[in-house]
């Protein structure tokens, strides 16, 4: 059991769109650096928590507190403490890397906008591209773009929805180190929407599953690993999860 | 205030600098230019020519001996009347391509999904949407002005008339109305790409506003086919008599944007021999209720956006690249 305040606290969030009950009752919470991996199958209710805590949409009810701060009451304070990279975004691609950093980062109220982008690219082991147009970027390039302009404004929490989505196995590695470097190096906690198995069981710290709107499990990885039999792979567990909630 | 400030300009300065990569300034600007200086040699080849024609005649007159010559059918003729064409080409080509500019500057957000990074950041909505109008309004006012500059050059290089000061305060007035006409069909081509759901729709709602605006409403309010209407030497339509007409004009007319600023660009271009002795009050004075119809439709197309902005909902989106 994690003796830290959580930064991040539902108490029975739910949401509904129209008659479809998206959210149900959610409680969760999620530790100071912890990485979080929130599974679920397509249509459980994973995007919709995510577009809750980084303030993007109201819940039909309950509350989220994010880094201490309301959701809906205080969504300014709480976009200050989080960065955030949505799944499929493909930026401005006329514009440079460097000029959509640049948008971003003083959006975010960052000061020395120059120096900061050159950090944050060097933390990414990314120079040499700053003056290259986002349209001439691969798909893990712009990721890693994608992470570099949700950590400019040094958060505390990272959202990361399906960030694996869509890329090569090298992309994928190559973002994994990232994740656990921005979690291990820079203290932050973040929690990732999935459904890759395989890249919670490397990357997380602990998940949670998601199955129609309700959390239907939540704990540590290792827990989770040592409470199932060696020979079970993560894949098996959660399908066995996700059978005995249908059931 | 400071923050909301530095983030104004920083939405501003984003939205001008993007519309010059998209090459949709430069488009619009290169499409204004060519406008202008097309709109000039038309008025200096019409005149060349029936100059020519004119002095053929006054030699052919003179050699059959008639002494009473005609006169010269330039003389009188108002110096800004050569920019006519400009009306047409403004309410054609101009109102459309500020839809398209009004279009891009948030369908682009929304299809590139930025829209969900930007309010993942400490900005409010309507921070944002005034950033985006004030950015379309900054660009459309460079094209205008350049073309301004353009129109006084040509006349000068092309026409070999230096416009007095009252034509060329009565140029910049017109191309001022001009600026606030096609504002008003950009904010058009904003709202409609808030509010629909799918990029298509987000273009054709406002290009059907647009065909009602320039051919629907004049027809139904003067009579006269698109086609006379579009004729620059029929442009001064009088509203024809009968019961339909009359209940029509009394009833469109005002809401006919195209007709207002029509009505406000007559004056000012002196497309007749009796505005040529306004001074620029009195023209403005003249047609005063259609100035402040435009103001007051572009006023409403911005509180139009506003109230569309805070109604929409970032997450819904289902506009994806």
């Amino acid at each position: 059991m994690n003796t830290n305040n959580p930064v991040i606290e539902t108490k029975s969030l739910s949401h509904s769109y129209n008659s479809y009950h998206a959210l149900d009752n959610l409680d969760l919470q999620v530790y100071e650096r912890e990485i979080f991996g929130f599974l679920g199958h397509n249509g459980a209710g994973k995007t919709t928590t995510i577009n809750i805590l980084t303030t993007l949409m109201q819940p039909s009810s309950g509350t989220a507190m994010v880094a201490g701060y309301d959701t809906v009451k205080q969504s300014m304070q709480v976009r200050q403490q989080i960065g955030y990279l949505p799944e499929n975004v493909t930026f401005y691609n006329n514009l440079t890397a460097f000029e959509n950093l640049s948008f971003f980062a003083r959006l975010s109220g960052v000061d020395n906008v120059v120096k900061r982008i050159e950090e944050v690219l060097d933390f990414l082991e990314f120079r040499g591209i700053e003056h290259k147009k986002l349209g001439e970027f691969s798909k893990g390039m712009r990721q890693r773009i994608g992470i570099a302009q949700a950590i400019m404004h040094e958060p505390k929490i990272l959202f990361l929805d399906e960030p694996t989505s869509g890329l090569d196995p090298l992309g994928i590695k190559k973002l994994r180190e990232i994740i656990i470097r921005l979690n291990k190096e820079k203290h932050l906690t973040i929690f990732m929407n999935t459904h890759l198995l395989s890249e919670v069981a490397k990357t997380c710290t602990s998940i949670g599953v998601l199955n129609h709107g309700k959390l239907i499990y939540k704990d540590t990885l290792d827990n989770t690993l040592r409470r199932f039999p060696s020979e079970v792979s993560l894949e098996e567990i959660y399908v066995q999860m996700e059978i005995k909630s249908t059931s | 205030m400071y923050v909301m400030a530095k983030q104004l300009a920083t939405i501003i300065s984003n939205e001008l600098r993007v519309l010059i990569r998209e090459r949709t300034f430069i488009l619009l600007l290169g499409v204004f230019l060519l406008m202008t200086l097309f709109s000039s040699y038309i008025g200096w080849t019409t005149k060349t020519t029936i100059l020519a024609i004119y002095k053929a005649s006054v030699l052919s007159l003179q050699h059959a001996g008639v002494t009473q010559i005609p006169p010269n059918p330039f003389i009188g003729i108002p110096a800004l009347s050569i920019f006519r064409n400009m009306i047409i080409y403004i309410f054609l080509i101009g109102s459309l391509m500020a839809i398209v500019m009004g279009h891009r500057a948030f369908i682009r957000e929304r299809k590139s999904r930025t829209i969900q990074l930007i309010f993942s950041k400490p900005v409010k909505k309507q921070t944002f949407i005034l950033g985006k109008i004030i950015g379309i309004t900054v660009a459309l006012f460079s094209i205008v002005l350049i073309t301004f500059f353009i129109s006084i050059i040509s006349s000068h290089l092309i026409l070999r008339q230096q416009l007095s000061v009252l034509e060329t305060e009565k140029l910049a007035l017109y191309y001022v109305m001009s600026f606030v006409y096609m504002l008003i069909f950009a904010m058009i081509g904003l709202w409609a790409a808030i509010v629909f759901d799918t990029e298509s729709l987000a273009l054709l709602v406002p290009v059907i506003i647009w065909i009602a605006v320039t051919f629907i409403f004049p027809e139904l309010t003067t009579g006269q086919n698109p086609v006379a209407l579009l004729n620059p030497t029929n442009i001064a339509v009088t509203t024809p008599t009968g019961p339909f007409f009359t209940l029509m004009h009394t009833v469109l007319a005002p809401i006919s944007i195209e007709q207002q600023y029509t009505a406000i660009a007559q004056p000012l271009l002196e497309t007749q021999k009796q505005f040529q002795s306004l001074s620029l009050s009195a023209a403005i004075i003249q047609k005063v209720s259609s100035v402040l119809l435009l103001l007051l439709y572009y006023l409403m197309a911005m509180i139009v956006n506003a109230y569309a902005f805070v109604r929409y909902k970032v997450t819904n989106d289902k506009i994806y690249e």
